[in-house]
């Protein structure tokens, strides 16, 4: 199995993995797709599982006539049931330097690559069209479409190799949304960017997108424990700025922080998309997973 | 410990250097985060806000080192045993008037009297404390170890703040003049420091240690108060008040004549300035009394005394067999009251002096005595024959500084005196032989003139009532004056203090000191311009200059601590180096979290 050490920390051990291949993809909208996929779909089609009918019409599968109706009505009908769907699920994973940021276990870039590689494992092992699109300035080389868990190795590998560097430019996802007709997005990132979030979630608008926003934030990043005068750089930018951090210092970056992540929250609830805040000193598997559960994003 | 050097010590304002340089120079931590964007956000300009010191591991251990190494060049060196090894305390306590004051409590004087207590309660076995009375004319009271605790304590209690001025100079003289060889001499003024410094360098060649109290206090004072006769026969009386503090007082001034208030007045005195008054009083006044209704902390200047009738003069009794020239000199002198007797009656009633012509009783009588033209004596020296040399022009003293008798012709030898060592020579002939000595006779102050007078052209003489007039003086303490300075010596043995005790040997207390059976008063009033002034001033600048003084064996050794501490500050400072190089050696922390 592919590996990676991000900060002393193998990124995909083996229980991580084996955890994840037991949890399904768990889809709650109608999605568009071909007929081999493990999620039911809302939408009727002519389907082994009965659930109405329709009147035939030229061109219906005679498969699906329901004969016995067509003997007492003297009617052909055709049976409507919900069929399984599989799904695209594009992973939109941002791997800009302000992800590679951290220590241990909390490193930001191990929490998204795990992240990344949950939801991936996942959606192969569900036989969904998976796709990741790792970012900065703009995307870079894609995983996929792949399909079946056949792909998870792969998809691992291509994790690995992932370089972190640059900024974080959603735009660049957004055109890329612009020619797909659809699926399931999750947009793994920390999302410290100006501008872009609110069109990128206009263009994965339901019902043709379902949209998870998994907001991955390190705890110093929420609580900085900074002290004193301080030359802060900006890891991406490499700006600096002088300051002389203190109690009220702390307490004002808290309010904007909060601010900030609510500001992205009702942007989300606005745009249909569902926001998970992580915090990266969460166990993945204990806080995580019952989180995504709870949205009907895993099964 | 004992610093050789305490020059040294100013190296120590290296430290303030130091620690200003890493408040100005304090490097900012540079570290990394995933973004500014919030911290751009927020208005915390660090140019708006106070530096504080940065209490960081370096700092520490630079002001270490510049401590230790400071330190090392004061030359500090440990006396084993120097603790315990015999002192000679010498306590100089301040008994200007300011002392009384009670600004703080009790009163500025009570503390350094308890202080000078607890001074003789920490004397040890080989200990010596010697008290210093501190006022205008400087003395040494007494000497003592703690074996005379108890005489040491009586001292220090029976003294009173009852001086107008200090002459710190002539203390720390006196001080350092009772240096003991065989033990470490340590000086300590007890003051509260309300003078100026003197002009005067002051030396002291032994530690010198200050001990003050007192605060900046407002305090009104009557410095002046007199009285004279105007020509229809009244009484003019004059006084000043002074406001010494620094804000304007208003408070009502009261004159009481013979007891009952004759004016009263409300007054408004500036900041820093006096004001002046003058009364005229009934003529057969006998005393008048100035009042402040003051409620400051220095109520003994508040009121001054006068007696406003004459005092008594001085009693004179003149014993001589045969009419002498002497009896006019005497009575010409102002202030006198003679008396002339043939012989010494040991019933007569008592006089200030006696003035023996040609007679030399056994005893003789009390008091101080004139002898004129003595019969040999053992009690005076032995004769050595006669002689009829003229006097040298010039005096042996000072107050005889005005008496030339080498234009005086001897009709008749002199008696040549070998004098005994309690006499000394005021007066000398050209041969070097007395002519008139000063001392003590039997105990007795004495002058003795070794010639008689009437045998002599002297009596036509200008240097006749010279002579008289200076041999009272030097015998007697001359007419009780109406008022005297507070810490005066008592100018009668038979005064009675304000309280009605008898006198001590000094006038400590204010009020009004009488003779008895009204035969006169003489006033003791504590104000002083300069006394008046209670606040602190700074301590003025005294030149220590220990001398090598001989110290008990057991102490004399001395460890130098010097490389000790050298060898602190640079093991400090290599640990430094040794800190810096191993943070240097490990991988640098740029960001909050770390960065892989």
């Amino acid at each position: 199995m592919p590996s990676r050490i991000i900060s002393n920390i193998e990124v995909f051990d083996p229980a991580f993995l084996a955890r994840i291949e037991r949890l399904t993809l768990q889809s709650s909208r109608l999605l568009r797709g071909g007929l081999s996929g493990e999620h039911a779909s809302r939408r009727h089609l002519p389907a082994p599982t009965f659930s109405d009918h329709r009147a035939y019409s030229p061109g219906d599968d005679l498969r699906h006539i329901d004969w016995p109706a067509y003997a007492r009505h003297q009617e052909l009908h055709l049976k409507l049931g919900e069929t399984e769907q599989d799904i695209d699920v594009l992973i939109a994973l941002d791997t800009s330097q302000s992800l590679n940021w951290g220590q241990g276990q909390r490193h930001k870039a191990v929490y998204a690559l795990r992240l990344a590689a949950l939801v991936g494992a996942v959606a192969l092992a569900s036989n969904d069209h998976v796709q990741l699109w790792p970012f900065q300035t703009r995307l870079l080389k894609q995983f996929g479409p792949a399909t079946g868990r056949g792909r998870t190795p792969d998809l691992l590998r291509f994790l690995s190799q992932l370089p972190f560097a640059g900024q974080t430019h959603l735009p660049a996802i957004t055109r890329g949304l612009r020619n797909r007709s659809g699926g399931l997005l999750v947009l793994i990132s920390d999302l410290w960017t100006k501008a872009g979030l609110d069109a990128l979630l206009k263009t994965a608008a339901a019902p043709r997108w379902q949209t998870v926003v998994l907001h991955v934030l390190h705890p110093d990043e929420i609580r900085p424990r900074l002290d004193g005068p301080i030359e802060l750089e900006d890891s991406e930018t490499g700006a600096t700025i002088s300051l002389l951090v203190d109690e009220a210092a702390r307490r004002a970056y808290y309010e904007r922080l909060i601010g900030w992540v609510r500001a992205i929250e009702r942007t989300c609830r606005d745009r249909g998309a569902t926001y998970v805040g992580v915090r990266t000193d969460r166990s993945l598997e204990r806080a995580i997973v019952p989180v995504l559960r709870r949205r009907a994003v895993l099964g | 410990m004992t610093l050789l050097f305490p020059l040294g010590l100013l190296a120590l304002v290296a430290l303030p250097i130091i620690a200003a340089l890493h408040l100005v120079r304090q490097r900012r931590r540079r570290l990394q985060v995933p973004t500014l964007l919030l911290w751009q956000q927020l208005k915390v300009p660090p140019e708006q806000r106070i530096r504080t010191l940065p209490w960081t591991t370096l700092l520490l251990l630079h002001l270490l080192a510049a401590a230790a190494l400071a330190l090392a060049l004061t030359n500090p060196a440990l006396r084993p045993g120097a603790a315990s090894a015999p002192q000679h305390i010498i306590a100089i306590i301040d008994l200007s008037s300011s002392m009384g004051a009670s600004d703080v409590k009790p009163s500025r004087f009570a503390k350094a009297q308890q202080a000078a207590l607890e001074l003789i309660d920490d004397l040890g076995p080989n200990d010596a404390l010697t008290l210093i009375a501190l006022d205008r004319h400087p003395r040494l009271l007494i000497t003592g170890s703690a074996a005379d605790a108890q005489q040491l304590r009586a001292a220090v209690s029976s003294l009173n703040p009852a001086g107008t001025g200090v002459d710190l100079a002539q203390a720390l003289q006196l001080a350092n003049s009772t240096l003991v060889a065989d033990k470490r001499n340590r000086m300590l003024v007890l003051t509260d420091a309300a003078f100026s410094a003197p002009s005067t360098p002051l030396t002291a060649v032994a530690e010198l240690e200050w001990r003050t109290w007192g605060t900046s206090t407002p305090n009104l004072a009557v410095v002046a108060f007199e009285a004279r006769r105007i020509p229809n026969g009244e009484i003019a009386v004059y006084a000043r008040i002074t406001n010494a503090g620094m804000l304007p007082l208003a408070r009502t001034v009261s004159l009481l004549v013979d007891g009952a208030e004759f004016s009263s007045q409300a007054v408004a005195i500036a900041t820093d300035s006096s004001q002046e008054f003058v009364w005229r009083i009934p003529s057969g006044s006998t005393q008048a009394e100035v009042q402040i209704d003051s409620d400051d902390v220095l109520p003994a200047d508040d009121r001054a005394l006068l007696p406003l009738t004459i005092g008594r003069s001085v009693r004179v009794r003149l014993v001589s067999e045969q009419k002498t020239a002497l009896e006019r000199a005497l009575a010409a002198l102002p202030g006198l009251s003679v008396r002339v007797a043939d012989t010494v009656s040991e019933q007569a009633a008592p006089v200030d002096l006696t003035v023996l012509n040609g007679v030399l009783p056994d005893p003789l009588p009390a008091g101080a005595v004139l002898i004129v033209n003595p019969p040999a004596d053992q009690r005076l020296g032995s004769f050595d024959g006669f002689d009829s040399a003229p006097a040298q022009s010039a005096a042996l003293a000072s107050a005889f500084a005005n008496v030339d008798l080498s234009s005086v012709q001897w009709q008749r030898a002199y008696p040549l005196l070998a004098l005994t060592p309690t006499l000394q020579p005021m007066l000398e002939n050209i041969n070097g032989m007395p002519l008139v000595a000063s001392g003590a006779v039997a105990g007795q102050p004495a002058v003795v003139w070794a010639f008689d007078p009437d045998a002599s052209n002297l009596p036509a003489k200008l240097a006749f009532p010279l002579l008289t007039a200076a041999s009272v003086d030097v015998l007697t303490t001359g007419a009780l004056p109406a008022t005297l300075e507070p810490g005066s010596p008592a100018p009668a043995a038979d005064l009675l203090r304000p309280d009605g005790r008898p006198v001590g040997p000094r006038l400590d207390l204010p009020g009004l000191y009488r003779l008895p059976d009204a035969q006169g008063a003489v006033a003791v009033n504590f104000g002083d311009q300069a006394e008046a002034q209670l606040s602190p001033q700074p301590l003025p600048t005294v030149t220590v200059t220990p001398l090598d003084v001989a110290i008990p064996a057991t102490s004399t050794t001395t460890w130098p601590l010097w490389p000790l501490l050298v060898l602190a500050g640079l093991g400090v400072l290599g640990f430094e180096w040794w800190y810096i190089t191993q943070r240097r050696g490990l991988p640098i922390r740029r960001t909050v979290g770390g960065r892989s």
